[in-house]
């Protein structure tokens, strides 16, 4: 989308304030906070140096020192060295970001200075907005995200007992934590493993114990992309394929829908975890492809139902 | 024209902001520049940069330089409405703030949030504060449709899109309020059709939204609370089950209770689960067998029958 002068004033109006208080960035550094390209930067401060104050004059004039790419500051700034208020919605973000961090904070005193630092913020957003977006109940109880956050921002190697869904074991993992993902309200983590640095998925309310160990603050420069190896699947379903949609839309790569029945292509890269979540589902599921994994899954509802005679 | 336009805005802004009296419109098209061209034109471009700023969220304080004469109008930005105004934070609460900031995935939110830790940082003078990775925590909570919601829902404009639940079809709704559950947004407005309130899961929302008129098209019921419409919210109801496990295994289910040994092969416990009751015991095949309650049982096999 084409950017407008208004978005260009209003980015303009945001970044003299912040050199000025954060002298000595780079114009890269200043290009990725706003989101925005070194080169549309430059041309800002090009134009920024040639506004100020009635009169216009060097002495009125915004001064601006972005010869060197890799530091910049502002030597005056006029009237505009405070940033601008909070938008409705900006303050909006933060408030409702807020309410979920204090829901995750185990610690009763950080669950209280969250809060008082989201009615803070609270104040200055209309009641109206306040009362219109809102959060209900925003994720499952996982008192050990807290835990994990610290690990993962002091780069820390975690080693924990894990209930493994997929395989219905229970055994040790020692691994390095990336980030925390939540998803319908429950949280998974990833992360790699230090020595092959294989990527996995762990759910958080399945971690029983944890023990955060050692840094290890070189291990993002080891990390590459990682790499899956992934099995097409092909599957049939009624109506409910809504629901499996909604709620597996990661593994879904395209569905067809005729006449309320779903076909659906799924991209998989745990065998064990799809062949559950198939056998599992409260309605039959038909796999087409491939087609050793159609009969392990139909011999599974067989063997389970011979249990029951 | 466009680079004209910007530099005109911010010298109005810095003007009306460094000003302690009221500047006639007389003062600032000869004092402000960018000004230009016959008295109708700086009129014009006048009304229209007000506008503009106002659009931004600055607000501009029209008054008269001395209230007991019908003086001309002026105008100014007052600090206090323009400045940022959270006081001081300490790094500790800068880091929740950051962290608050970063947690979304959807556009409208991650980009506002961005945008207020430009704020924030430009206050505090902490850009360079020390994090590592990008997100630590982030909500998959994608959706392209909150930034239309939101604009729907402040502006109050009454909305249509296609929705699906069982069929799929097309609701006209007066947008009340989104409310964030379990990690997923549900819309609460009245259907026009209807004429009663509903709550919509926003990802279920198939098509784009269309604004159907204009702003302030209806009106929020007094004490409207989007929670009293939430019926997911309500307690479900628990069950509780006995059933056979292979030892060693069933491990999420045995957390709940004592294992109790049968023989070499089989233990049984107790446990007790919610309206997921089916997925969770067929998630361990073979390793399970129900046995009470009896009608759940019942379900169990006819379940398993159909899926041959």
């Amino acid at each position: 989308m084409k950017e407008t002068a208004l978005d260009r004033v209003e980015r303009a109006l945001n970044l003299i304030p912040f050199i000025s208080s954060n002298p000595g960035l780079s114009i890269t550094q200043i290009a990725e906070r706003f989101g925005s390209t070194p080169t549309q930067i430059s041309k800002d401060l090009t134009l920024l140096h040639m506004c100020g104050l009635p009169g216009y004059t060097h002495l009125e004039l915004l001064d601006i020192d972005y010869e060197d790419p890799e530091f910049i500051q502002v030597t005056d700034a006029q009237v505009l060295d405070q940033p601008r208020s909070l938008t409705q919605l900006e303050s909006l973000t933060l408030v409702l970001g807020l309410q979920l961090l204090a829901e995750l904070a185990k610690d009763p005193q950080e669950r209280e200075s969250i809060i008082a630092l989201q009615s803070r913020l609270s104040s200055m957003i209309g009641d109206e907005v306040k009362n219109s977006i809102t959060i209900t109940d925003g994720l499952l109880e996982t008192p050990i995200v807290k835990e994990i956050q610290v690990a993962i921002s002091q780069s820390r190697v975690i080693t924990f007992t894990y209930d493994s869904a997929s395989s219905d074991t229970i055994n040790s993992r020692r691994v390095f934590p990336l980030e925390i993902l939540f998803k319908d309200g429950i949280g998974y983590l990833q992360a790699a493993n230090p020595e092959t640095l294989e990527i996995r998925t762990f759910r958080v309310d399945r971690i029983i114990e944890m023990t955060v160990g050692e840094v290890d603050a070189e291990i993002h420069s080891r990390l590459s992309t990682p790499t899956h190896s992934e099995i097409e699947i092909e599957i049939e379903m009624g109506e409910d394929g809504l629901f499996f949609l909604e709620k597996h839309n990661e593994i879904v790569t395209s569905y067809q829908e005729v006449a309320g029945n779903f076909h659906i292509t799924l991209a998989v890269s745990s065998p064990d975890w799809i062949k559950r979540v198939i056998a599992s589902w409260p309605s039959r599921i038909k796999v087409v492809k491939p087609l050793d994994l159609a009969e392990v899954i139909e011999e599974i509802a067989r063997q389970t139902l011979d249990n029951y005679s | 024209m466009s680079d004209q336009k910007t530099e005109r805005l911010i010298n109005l802004t810095m003007a009306l902001l460094a000003t302690k009296r009221y500047l006639s419109k007389g003062e600032i098209f000869s004092q402000v520049a960018g000004y230009t061209g016959s008295a109708e034109t700086k009129e014009r471009m006048f009304e229209r940069d007000k506008d503009d700023l106002r659009a931004l969220g600055i607000e501009i304080q029209v008054g008269s330089h001395d209230p007991l004469f019908d003086d001309e109008l002026g105008y100014r930005i007052l600090e206090s409405d323009y400045e940022f105004n959270l006081g001081d934070l300490t790094p500790v609460e800068l880091s929740y703030l950051s962290l608050a900031a970063k947690l979304w995935r959807n556009q409208l939110f991650a980009s506002s949030g961005a945008l207020a830790l430009v704020k924030i940082d430009a206050h505090s003078g902490s850009a360079l504060r020390e994090e590592f990775g990008t997100s630590l925590l982030s909500l998959e909570n994608e959706t392209p449709l909150f930034a239309p919601l939101w604009e729907a829902i402040t502006s109050k404009k009454l909305i249509s899109f296609t929705y699906r639940s069982k069929t799929e079809a097309k609701r006209s709704i007066a947008p009340y309020g989104l409310t964030m559950w379990r990690g997923a947004w549900y819309l609460a407005g009245e259907d026009l059709e209807k004429k009663e309130v509903r709550v919509f899961k926003v990802a279920r929302i198939t098509s784009d939204i269309s604004f159907e008129g204009k702003s302030d098209s209806f009106v929020l019921p007094e004490g409207f609370n989007i929670q009293d419409h939430l019926i997911m919210v309500r307690d479900e109801p628990n069950v509780e089950f006995t059933a056979r496990v292979r030892v060693g295994k069933c491990q999420s289910l045995r957390r709940q209770s004592t294992a109790e040994n049968i023989d070499g092969e089989w233990d049984r416990i107790t446990f007790t689960l919610g309206s997921d009751w089916r997925e969770k015991i067929l998630w361990f095949g073979p390793d399970i067998v129900l046995e009470s309650p009896k009608d759940k049982v019942e379900e169990i096999k006819s379940l398993l029958r159909s899926k041959l």
